[in-house]
């Protein structure tokens, strides 16, 4: 058979072929890279006490707000006007120890020393929650610990003192922790 | 002759092609509906099991626990029907990934890979605590057996594709003969008549309605044909009388009489060619015609006719060439004794055309006689010394016959009983 060239028609249909191949492989492409999983931004002290206080919960149920009290040492959590399970989160700064009594979260990651802070709040249901394992040892309820390979943070809880406050973890907030941490004041 | 295609050929062509078409149509609506159905159904199963992981997802994206996340993941790993799951934080960041696509892209071959991804369908259910929303469980699914249904249907199409087009031609033979035989018989009709001319053919029926139109359409036509052809026939029988017979009493003209003697001179044997040239003029025509009127000398000059004809040969040639002189070829006479008795019949025959009326005028004849090739060998001669012995019988009191050889002078007469 004797090979023809392909007549204007057939190169101008093979130029569109290309032309929606490129574009095609162009989209997939734009597609693909859209779909790269992004790095998961680090959780912040806000974050933490919204997460733990999504899983608590505290005898008193007619309440309408939940207060986040720190003391005056650090900066603000920046919590007002969110929500956790219905309830509008109140921030408010404690300067006395008596004041703390009437929160039901109290972040102490910012206070050097946290121990008389929790001591105070000893029986209470208020919900304490700072850095490193020793503030689970002070008897702080809800410790935040880097991970063992030292790339994400975790959580841990006193469950004695948990129990003590009389609040209610559900289990999705103990089964990852284990090893919760004993002794300290809530001993 | 240009290129053409048999019937056969042109239905094998036309089934083949229709039967492909409508094939991969018949395919391809199949193809889409059932793309339609089944990525129903897996958005339906993808939404149930995002559903599923959205209730125990809760605490992976409140705390961003990837580990926690692909844990719960894990469970689908190598589910057949699952493609991907993603866990998705409420600024669309992926907390945890499953990614089953990509050991079914090493184990399956592309094509299989490209009906998957038709198949494929993705669910987004939203995680909630109370009413805050924590993130998105997106599934991604595939239906299994409807991507094994539609390789299976692509395959069949592919089969009953190559099935038409071995077939086609077979079956399409059949179909040429059966259309073609009638169109066969009716060419060869019309070749028939086209060679002999006998337009009283008529062309076959036939059970195909277009031919049997076509061989209606045809007979219509060729009996016309038919019809002209006979007319024109006539026509032409008309003409040809009108260009060698004499219009009134039917005897032949001067052009007929011309062209047999021509004819006759033409032979070579002159045995053949002798005869003898009667040059008639009738005595007393005009009176008769002045006294009774043309009508009546047209009659006479018809039945004259009719009963000198009647007094002669079929060879013989009895014409008219003009008023009320005749021109009479006898055939294969030599002698003037033989001519006698044929002139003497004729001019009874005249005689006789006469009524028996008193009082009316009388017609005769005068004859004159030049025999061929005795008294002359040209047409004009034998015609001259025709007419001079008619005039001499003519002078010597008419009802007279008259031979006027080519070497006498003075014409035999014999006069009329």
């Amino acid at each position: 058979m004797t090979p023809t060239a392909p007549s204007p028609s057939t190169r101008a249909a093979a130029r569109r072929s290309r032309l929606a191949i490129v574009t095609l492989l162009g989209l997939v492409a734009s597609v693909a890279i859209n779909a790269q999983p992004r790095a998961v931004s680090p959780m912040s002290e806000a974050d933490w006490i919204i997460a733990v206080a999504r899983f608590v919960e505290w005898p008193n149920t007619e309440r309408r707000d939940l207060i986040v009290c720190s003391p005056p040492a650090g900066s603000a959590l920046m919590l007002d006007n969110k929500f956790v399970r219905g309830l509008r989160v109140v921030e408010k700064r404690v300067k006395k120890l008596a004041d703390a009594k009437s929160c039901h979260v109290l972040a102490l990651f910012s206070e050097r020393s946290p121990g008389r802070w929790i001591e105070s709040t000893r029986g209470l249901p208020i919900l304490t929650i700072g850095y490193s394992r020793e503030f689970c040892i002070y008897g702080g309820i809800v410790c935040i610990v880097s991970a063992d390979d030292g790339t994400a943070s975790r959580h841990r809880i006193n469950l004695e003192t948990l129990a003590r406050a009389g609040l209610y973890a559900r289990n999705e907030l103990l089964t990852p922790n284990t090893a919760a941490e004993r002794g300290g004041p809530g001993k | 002759m240009k290129n053409t295609d048999a019937i056969s050929q042109q239905i094998a062509r036309v089934l083949t092609i229709g039967a492909t078409l409508v094939v991969v149509l018949c395919m391809l609506i199949v193809l889409a509906v059932s793309i339609y159905i089944g990525r129903e159904s897996t958005r339906e199963r993808a939404q149930a099991t995002a559903r599923v992981l959205a209730t125990s997802a809760e605490y992976a994206l409140s705390f961003r626990d990837a580990r926690r996340g692909n844990e719960m993941l894990e469970v689908f790993r190598d589910v057949p029907d699952v493609i991907a799951i993603r866990i998705l934080l409420q600024n669309q960041q992926a907390l945890a990934t499953l990614d089953n696509k990509r050991d079914a892209t090493v184990a399956a071959s592309s094509w299989t890979q490209l009906l998957r991804s038709l198949f494929e369908a993705t669910s987004s259910v939203p995680v909630m605590s109370a009413a805050e929303p924590l993130g998105y469980i997106e599934v991604t699914a595939s239906e299994t057996s409807a991507v094994r249904m539609g390789a299976t249907l692509i395959l069949v199409s592919i089969a009953l594709v190559l099935l038409f087009a071995s077939l086609g031609r077979p079956v399409a033979r059949v179909l040429g003969n059966r259309l073609s035989r009638p169109l066969a018989a009716l060419s060869s009709a019309i070749r028939e008549v086209r060679r002999t001319r006998d337009y009283k053919l008529r062309m076959p029926s036939s059970e195909l309605k277009e031919v049997q139109r076509l061989s209606e359409d045809f007979n219509a036509l060729l009996g016309v044909i038919q019809s002209q052809s006979g007319e024109l026939r006539e026509f032409n029988q008309k003409l040809s009388k009108l260009a060698f017979y004499d219009n009134l009493t039917g005897a032949a003209n001067r052009a007929l009489v011309l062209d047999r003697l021509n004819q006759l001179l033409a032979s070579r044997s002159d045995e053949v060619a002798a005869f003898a040239l009667l040059a008639i003029d009738l005595d007393g025509f005009k009176q008769l015609n002045d006294r009774l009127g043309h009508d009546r000398g047209d009659k006479f000059l018809q039945a004259m006719t009719e009963k000198c004809m009647a007094e002669m040969r079929p060879s013989d040639t009895f014409a008219r060439m003009g008023g009320d002189e005749f021109l009479v070829v006898l055939r294969g006479v030599r002698e003037f004794e033989e001519v006698l008795p044929v002139a003497r019949r004729l001019l009874n025959a005249v005689h006789e055309t006469n009524t028996t009326a008193a009082g009316e005028p009388k017609c005769t004849a005068s004859i004159g006689i030049a025999i061929y090739p005795t008294d002359a060998r040209r047409i004009d001669d034998l015609m001259k010394f025709a007419d001079r012995a008619m005039y001499a019988a003519k002078g010597s009191g008419g009802n007279r016959v008259s031979h006027a050889g080519s070497d006498t002078q003075s014409p035999l007469s014999v006069r009329g009983t």
